[in-house]
């Protein structure tokens, strides 16, 4: 597929990750003011679309219609395109995409991106909440039977293991670097640095998964000004261009008949589209640095294999050789993931590119800093991985 | 607290829908309410092609989408376990001496 106009994120902003004393409507502001405070000479007045990616407020904040939420709280009128997107975990990358590809095609020259989620509900209802997260998947077979995220992910890490001699170790090596990384961003959710030996005695939540193998049930929200190229370079020379961006979703949404319990096909069709699209032919030269849904430790290593870096198997030598690292063949959640950042489902993919924005301009602290980093990646798995999203950057 | 948050204790408590799993295995809530029926009297069961023979697993609505001629079949007791785990507050299973040998 042809890409007729070249877009690219020119700010960004965040709020605070975590369990927040703050409602949905906080989070969309303290995210909104902080995106339009990072690019100057640029107000709400000046966005033609809004794209939001947000996947349960209904059941979370009992709201709906909250595109036109976001516009009133933000105060932009909007007179091109608006939407919100719903896509699981993915649905932050999907706003982003949908943002991308409306400049693409001449429909507009400035959108705003924003992904918000509130998962902590007050006054203890965090039954309900963690109910709502049974729905994601099938919910008539699945959900009903009791199947949420822990124990399909511990599912694949088992088969992972059996099939190919993933150890305990090696998953736990992804969450103490990844946890690192997080240690070392304000925004993050876990800001503490965990040993293996800490992941492996940490609390068996769904084995072989462990507490500290898992994401956080998170508020947040993240905020991206994408524009079209003549308009972004008007107010900036370090936008990050997005290249290419590729989808793919096997038939179903049970875990049931997935083609694999122990590897992501998907994922794979998904990132040859898009390094197709970005001209990408060398991954593991090419790519510089990459945020990709690490949900569960042992995602993040299925996801190595899956976006053709390493051979099927490999997955676990990969983190264990230190090729994942700051300093290694690809710098892998230098933000520290959703395992150290929390995952606030609608907003995950866009701090995920915000976060690639800000590595390829250096603005990170020393201690999480790639080294001049030129192409990036982004990745998400929604459901029952049924689905990956993939979209590149340059600087 | 606030008045509002404060009620007499009823004889019974109806529970969130999504918590109250077997209302939504009725007939008025999904299309494969014969399978949790099934499952109900001891029997674990899905729905096979009558053309074809194929199984279906998880069991699709009668008729399917395909136009297919289903019916229910019993599956048996006893099979290969492919992959399993547990959630929730469990006591420690010493997974990680196990899983890694």
């Amino acid at each position: 597929m042809a890409v007729t106009r070249t877009a690219g994120i020119v700010g960004g902003g965040h709020t605070r990750w975590g369990s927040r004393e703050a409602t949905y409507k906080d989070l969309i502001q303290e995210a909104g003011k902080a995106t339009f405070d990072s690019v100057p000479d640029m107000g709400p007045e000046d966005i033609e679309g809004l794209f939001v990616g947000s996947v349960q407020p209904e059941r979370f904040a009992f709201q709906t219609h909250v595109a036109p939420l976001v516009a009133e709280l933000l105060g932009i009128d909007v007179d091109a395109m608006i939407a919100r997107t719903e896509l699981a975990c993915a649905s932050g990358q999907a706003a982003l995409r949908y943002a991308w590809l409306a400049i693409a095609a001449g429909q507009l020259d400035v959108a705003l991106v924003l992904g918000v989620e509130k998962m902590n509900p007050p006054g203890g209802h965090m039954p309900e909440a963690q109910a709502s997260m049974t729905n994601v998947m099938d919910r008539e077979f699945d959900g009903v039977n009791g199947l949420n995220a822990p124990p399909y992910f511990a599912m694949v890490a088992q088969r992972h293991m059996y099939e190919y001699g993933t150890t305990r170790e090696q998953l736990a090596l992804v969450s103490a670097k990844n946890k690192r990384h997080a240690a070392h961003n304000e925004f993050a959710q876990f800001q503490d640095e965990v040993t293996v030996e800490e992941v492996l005695e940490s609390y068996p939540l769904s084995p072989p998964l462990c507490l500290y193998d898992c994401s956080g049930i998170t508020d947040g929200a993240a905020g991206l000004v994408l524009m079209s190229e003549e308009k972004a370079r008007e107010v900036t020379d370090e936008a990050a261009w997005i290249t290419g961006s590729g989808q793919a979703c096997f038939a179903s949404n049970s875990v049931n008949n997935l083609p694999s319990m122990s590897g992501w096909p998907q994922a794979t069709t998904a990132a040859e589209k898009a390094y197709d699209q970005a001209g990408v032919t060398d991954p593991l030269r090419e790519l510089d640095v990459a945020e990709i849904h690490d949900c569960f430790s042992i995602s993040e290593i299925v996801e190595y294999e899956d976006l053709g870096w390493v051979e099927k198997g490999e997955g676990g030598r990969f983190v264990e050789d230190g090729r994942s690292a700051l300093d290694g063949d690809i710098a892998v959640n230098p933000r520290g993931g959703l395992l150290g950042c929390g995952h606030p489902l609608g907003a995950t993919g866009v701090s995920q590119a915000l976060e690639i924005y800000d590595q390829f301009r250096g603005d990170v602290p020393a201690e999480r800093r790639v080294p001049d980093p030129e192409t990036g990646l982004i990745h998400n798995l929604s459901g029952s991985a049924s689905v990956h999203s993939v979209m590149i950057l340059r600087a | 607290m606030s008045d509002h948050d404060t009620i007499e204790l009823p004889e019974t408590i109806e529970l969130p829908r999504l918590l109250d799993f077997y209302e939504l295995q009725s007939a008025a809530h999904t299309g494969i309410h014969e399978f949790y029926e099934n499952l109900r009297h001891g029997q674990l069961s899905t729905t096979r092609c009558r053309d074809c023979g194929n199984l279906q697993f998880r069991p699709h609505r009668l008729p399917g989408v395909s136009g297919d001629d289903l019916e229910y079949v019993d599956l048996p007791h006893e099979g290969e376990l492919f992959a399993f785990s547990t959630v929730g507050p469990v006591l420690r299973l010493e997974c990680n001496r196990r899983c890694r040998s």
